[in-house]
């Protein structure tokens, strides 16, 4: 299984396996990763899973949706280039080793 | 309220699931809502029940499976949230009558006026509000504290957000009552009827004139890239002012209600005002208010019992903050939990979009009240009113303090 490093709002990183398929805000609720609540389960409702995604070499997700920019630029305050919505992104074998971080607050 | 063979029910419901219970009207006197849902759980220990009454619906009590109700579209449709069923109405609200994806397109509009990021200004007139309402009955020493605070802050905020006048606040909080508490769905469908006309005389007026107001951003919207048709924007509308003119009232009035018979957590917020955020979580979980209604949408089963298509369920939120399994000692309020795990703004794709104006309100509240009046109490011990319907509140609640 892919691994997905979480690093959460105080800095501590978490190494956590993902089934592939599993979105990573799914993976996130699933291994208590603290900042991450995923409230409306996956539907870009509520931005509960934002999440800053590193620029890592070969660990590329596919780009954000329209909706997922729309709702990122309503919902969260300080959108960066890197700013994603966890819900949005698929686990597969070409995120293994990925990092993303929790923002505070 | 008790286990009957005589009741009609639909064939696939087993006599044994059958229990007579009407939700608008849970039978006995009581001083607890919460403790009502609670003893329904001790009547049906398989964790599921249907009732004939109110067109027949199932009561999932379960906190789980309450979540899992309003939260799982493929099996548990929003496209009926009341229950019994409405008839001859305009159209289903929007979005909360709705489902993924389209839900989503409607929910967009309404969004950037209510997230956290934007609500800073709407908090400080709110708590400039709460100030000046305290103030006008704080030397009386007593008040009646669901007409002189509650109907009016939540309200006032939101007619302000809407760009729609003051003066209309009485009248359109008698219509969210009607449309969310009344178990006549002729009634109901008055009250929608004359809320709808209102809605329409002030869209046609924001169509000529924009502002910036949250009533002019939805007659204008854009849609998947069309406009918004007159009957969206007003089912839109409808929904967004439901949302807030019933919701914060009633929850208000319960937090008071705890306060008033609590002096020990009264003492710990004025002592550590730190706690009035978690405060705000756990009366909310103690007390969560609403319930709505789903279609099941394909055969399926829930605790042991088979639901067919069809078929109404009713997810009360407030089984999931007090189920025993979630969190222990639910009936205990404890400022100082590690974590206050509650679904009183829904679960899934409609949770609710105005819960960081709602918690905001909550806090000024706490804050503002606590500090005026820190030491207050139920004004008599006569039965208290309590309504029951898709948001739960009280009618009225009588206070007095030192002064």
């Amino acid at each position: 299984m892919p691994t997905i490093t979480f690093v959460d709002p105080h800095g501590i990183e978490h190494d956590v396996e993902g089934d592939v398929g599993q979105s990573l805000m799914t993976v996130a609720v699933n291994h208590d990763i603290p900042g991450i609540e995923g409230e409306c389960g996956g539907e870009m409702a509520c931005g509960t899973c934002h999440v800053y995604v590193a620029d890592t070499a070969g660990c590329v997700p596919p780009p954000r949706t329209t909706d997922e920019a729309e709702m990122l630029e309503v919902l969260i305050d300080g959108v960066k280039p890197t700013s994603r919505l966890g819900c949005q992104i698929r686990v597969g074998p070409e995120l293994d080793g990925l990092s993303v971080t929790v923002p505070s607050e | 309220m008790t286990a009957t063979k005589d009741l009609s029910r639909p064939a696939h419901v087993p006599t044994e699931l059958v229990i007579d219970f009407d939700w608008f009207n849970f039978g006995t006197k009581f001083d607890d809502l919460q403790l009502e849902w609670e003893r329904l759980r001790e009547k049906a220990p398989g964790g599921i029940f249907w009732t004939p009454r109110n067109g027949g619906h199932w009561v999932p009590l379960g906190g789980e499976d309450v979540a899992t109700v309003l939260s799982d579209y493929t099996r548990f449709s929003a496209i009926d949230i009341y229950i019994p069923a409405n008839v001859n109405r305009t159209a289903q609200l929007i979005p909360i009558e709705m489902d993924p994806p389209e839900q989503l397109d409607f929910r967009k509009i309404i969004i950037p006026f209510l997230a956290s990021k934007n609500l800073q200004p709407v908090e400080d007139r709110a708590r400039a509000l709460t100030i000046s309402l305290i103030e006008g009955f704080l030397a009386r020493g007593e008040c009646e504290f669901v007409s002189e605070f509650a109907a009016i802050l939540p309200v006032a905020v939101f007619l302000d957000l809407m760009g729609l006048p003051q003066d209309d606040r009485e009248m359109l909080r008698g219509f969210g009552e009607q449309i969310t508490r009344s178990s006549d769905p002729e009634q109901r469908l008055n009250s929608q009827k004359a809320l709808e006309g209102y809605l329409l005389g002030w869209m046609e007026q924001r169509r000529q004139d924009p502002g910036d107001d949250l009533l002019s951003a939805i007659v204008t919207a854009d849609v998947n890239g069309r406009e918004i048709t007159e009957t969206e924007a007003l089912m839109l509308a409808m929904n967004v002012l439901l949302g807030g003119l019933d919701t914060v009232v009633n929850m208000l009035g319960f937090f008071a209600l705890f306060l008033a018979r609590n002096p020990g957590h009264r003492k710990q917020l004025i002592e550590n005002p730190e706690l009035v955020k978690p405060a705000v979580e756990e009366l909310m979980r103690r007390h969560s208010i609403v319930a709505n209604g789903r279609r099941v949408i394909q055969d399926t089963e829930m605790s042991g019992a088979q639901l067919r298509a069809g078929d109404m369920i009713l997810g009360s939120t407030v089984l999931y903050g007090t189920d025993a399994s979630i969190t222990s000692d639910p009936f205990t309020v404890d400022f100082e939990r590690e974590s206050s795990k509650h679904i009183a703004f829904g679960k899934g794709n409609h949770v609710c979009p105005g819960q960081h104006l709602a918690r905001r309100e909550l806090k000024v509240f706490l804050e503002e009240w606590m500090k005026r009046i820190p030491d207050f109490s139920l004004q008599s011990t006569d039965q208290l009113q309590i309504a029951v319907g898709h948001v739960a509140g009280l009618t009225s609640l009588e206070l007095r303090w030192p002064s």
